[in-house]
């Protein structure tokens, strides 16, 4: 899901590292100190996660923890996200420096709308956390085949989505999963103290 | 002043430790990283694009810049096994960028000798293997540890104040 440079056309990235840019300033103002804390083990997670690869639907994929990280941080996942991006991009040269913004923008959509359906409340814990789980890749594949179709590419980039779908369910699942482990072992994670800024 | 809570701290040894391990214990898989070799045969200079594990990138983009050149000499795409060929024009330190096209790109460079020499030369292969990611790791992860404590700190004093 990271784009190198290069490949995608160079206005869409300056658009949306511009937009990057403005949601960092309005995410990452007010920071709570119990929200750092939670932001870095959230970017550490993020930025390390996506060393464990696997082979599906004949290519190599890894998970992300998006929808999980959405969960968690809220809106700042902005903030925590990019780091962990620009650290990928600066350390294991996944995806490019110019799309910086442009990944970050990617996965923090479907990261947020994620974020979105953990809070609407409505509906068992469990199913919340595997939608929004599912959502979190499938939204950010979807944003990068619109992308390279933009940038002039064939219709054949539609089918790097299938793959995208295989990895969100089993995202989906590994979310429900995080969440019930954590609602166990440590309920306050999700009470209102985090959710007074980060909602 | 308490700089890090007891559970963050185990996540972090966990993640600093425990990802390595993991990536090991699954080595047979193949991982993302690009190991690109570049070798001469008379003319011809050979490029071989694979993932860490080995596997053959087909359709990398191949982008080869001459020794004198800013502007690249040819671009193109990697056969099914993973393999590219080109002739270049002149001697000299040649430039070979292979990009899988998700993300992945791997730059490496081919000292070319004179077509009438009957030598073989071949560049340093790419770091490969667990060592090669382990480094990164630690320093990203150190490097965010880093941040959040100067975060914390900022946070907390404008917090007293």
């Amino acid at each position: 899901m990271h784009i190198a440079d290069g490949i995608v056309a160079p206005e869409i990235c300056l658009v949306a590292n511009g937009a990057t840019l403005g949601g960092l300033f309005l995410t990452g103002r007010r920071v709570a100190p119990d929200e750092i804390v939670t932001m870095a083990f959230v970017g550490a997670a993020l930025f390390a996660v996506g060393l464990l690869h696997f082979p599906l639907v004949g290519t190599s994929m890894h998970l992300s923890l998006l929808g999980l990280g959405g969960i968690l941080l809220g809106k700042r996942i902005l903030p925590a996200l990019f780091l962990a991006l620009l650290l990928q991009a600066l350390l294991l040269q996944h995806g490019g420096l110019f799309c910086l913004g442009l990944n970050t923008l990617n996965m923090a959509t479907g990261a947020l709308l994620a974020s979105g359906v953990w809070r609407t409340k409505r509906g068992p814990e469990p199913l919340r956390a595997l939608l929004a789980g599912f959502l979190a890749i499938v939204i950010p594949a979807f944003l990068v085949g619109l992308e390279f179709r933009l940038s002039g590419y064939g219709p054949g980039m539609w089918y790097l989505l299938p793959p995208y779908v295989a990895v969100a369910v089993i995202e989906g699942l590994l979310t429900a999963a995080a969440v019930a482990f954590l609602r166990k072992v440590q309920p306050e994670i999700f009470a209102d103290t985090f959710g007074r800024t980060l909602r | 002043m308490e700089l890090l809570r007891k559970e963050f701290t185990w996540v972090l040894l966990v993640l600093t430790l425990g990802v390595p391990g993991v990536r090991a214990s699954l080595s047979a898989l193949p991982p993302h990283g690009l190991v690109v070799r570049l070798w001469q045969e008379g003319r011809i200079v050979l490029v071989s694009v694979a993932y860490e594990s080995g596997t053959p990138v087909a359709g990398a983009q191949v982008t080869a810049t001459g020794p004198a050149g800013q502007e690249p000499y040819l671009v193109g795409v990697t056969d099914p096994a993973g393999l590219f060929a080109f002739v270049p024009d002149q001697p000299g330190v040649w430039r070979v960028v292979a990009d899988d096209g998700r993300g992945h790109r791997r730059e490496t460079t081919l000292d070319v000798q004179p077509p009438d020499l009957p030598s073989t030369a071949s560049t340093p292969q790419a770091p490969a293997g667990e060592d090669s990611l382990l480094w990164p790791l630690v320093t990203g992860l150190a490097l965010i540890l880093a941040l959040a404590g100067f975060a914390y700190g900022v946070s907390a004093r404008r917090q007293v104040t």
